[in-house]
């Protein structure tokens, strides 16, 4: 049988699966108000998180400098003002990292669905580029964050630790070879099939 | 609005549920990929201002949809053949002519992603300059696309 053939019983066919998988007007009403409903949700959550979080990021801005006036006055009658800012360098690390991830897991999963109103050919294309651009750019800002998180984690948690500073700086650029190669493992494993797919799809309406 | 858009849907739903046959084969699956395509739907709906037809805009980001998210594929469900509805599907007498429909729906269903969107829109008879539109390309690289969609079909039926 030929395409144009079974044209003819396309609509038959659709017909019949149609009247299988019909659903019904109140169980389609519901899904459809579950949906937007959960999407306005989502924004009401959304712009209650944001305000949320300015304000926690405003708690933490009082906090901090109050911690930090705290080390800074015993830093001063102790005489020991380096480490009293080097303390408040590996706070602001351990903060800064926490951050940063949170961010990039949100933002993967939604790179995705974002460009989903032009042609297929531009969806597929956006979708790529935003996806390789994200990629990189997460590396390479761990490649930086990595290393300085790993040194104010031991630091900060392990403080009866006392190596050499090359002992720290081996351990700090082994963690980070790890974490990064364990990042890309998670890449691999999760996005890049399918990204893999996205590409061939691109290519056959780009050939 | 919201109720303006229910009704869009209601109307809209065989269209819908086509992308999803096409693109998922457990039950779960097209319950999934369904929800996904109305939530996309009523995210762009504030944006869609009537250019093109209700179909095709739907139809636009239905299939962006099935063919850019990332799905929750499951152990079973990559294992798992054509849902059983996908064999239950012909309504012709004659049965060797029933098998041959069914090789053939089956056969769309092996193609690639893009190639079955190209199929599904010329099935629901869409003009040449339509399919274009929804997919970025030009009228004649639709045609030379449906040639080869012929000639992968022919094949893959052919192989069994």
């Amino acid at each position: 049988m030929e395409l144009d053939e079974f044209k003819a019983h396309w609509n038959t066919i659709q017909d019949k699966e149609y009247q299988q998988q019909k659903i019904s007007p109140e169980k389609l009403k519901q899904i459809i108000m579950n949906t937007t409903d959960t999407l306005g949700q989502m924004r009401s959550k959304s712009i209650y998180w944001r305000t949320i979080s300015k304000l926690t990021i405003k708690i933490l801005i009082g906090v901090l400098a109050a911690v930090f006036l705290i080390i800074l006055i015993k830093g001063i009658y102790q005489h020991r003002m380096a480490d009293a800012l080097t303390s408040m360098a590996y706070l602001f690390i351990l903060v800064l990292f926490c951050m940063v991830t949170a961010w990039v897991y949100k933002r993967q999963e939604q790179l995705f669905t974002i460009n989903n109103s032009g042609n297929v050919k531009e969806t597929l294309k956006q979708t790529i580029t935003a996806f390789k651009r994200f990629y990189w750019m997460v590396n390479i800002i761990y490649l930086f964050l990595y290393p300085a998180y790993y040194y104010a984690i031991i630091k900060v948690l392990i403080p009866y630790w006392h190596p050499s500073p090359q002992t720290i700086f081996i351990t700090c650029a082994l963690a980070t070879v790890i974490s990064i190669i364990g990042g890309h493992w998670y890449y691999k494993v999760k996005f890049f099939t399918k990204l893999k797919s996205l590409k061939a799809n691109l290519n056959l309406l780009e050939s | 609005m919201k109720e303006q858009f229910i009704l869009l849907i209601t109307n809209n739903q065989g269209l819908i549920l086509k992308v999803c046959n096409m693109y998922c084969n457990s039950r779960e699956d097209k319950e999934d990929l369904f929800q996904d395509i109305i939530l996309q739907l009523w995210r762009a709906y504030d944006s869609f201002n009537g250019d093109s037809k209700v179909s095709t805009w739907i139809y636009r980001i239905a299939l962006n949809n099935a063919i850019t998210r990332l799905r929750k594929e499951t152990k079973r469900e990559k294992f798992a053949k054509l849902d059983d509805s996908a064999f239950d599907i012909a309504a012709i007498d004659n049965k060797e002519e029933n098998e041959q429909v069914l090789q053939m729906y089956n056969a769309i269903k092996k193609l690639s992603e893009v190639e079955r969107a190209i199929t599904m829109l010329y099935m629901d008879d869409y003009s040449y300059r339509e399919i274009a539109g929804v997919m970025g390309l030009s009228e004649s690289n639709i045609g030379f696309n449906l040639n080869k969609i012929r000639t992968k079909l022919r094949l893959i039926v052919n192989n069994g």
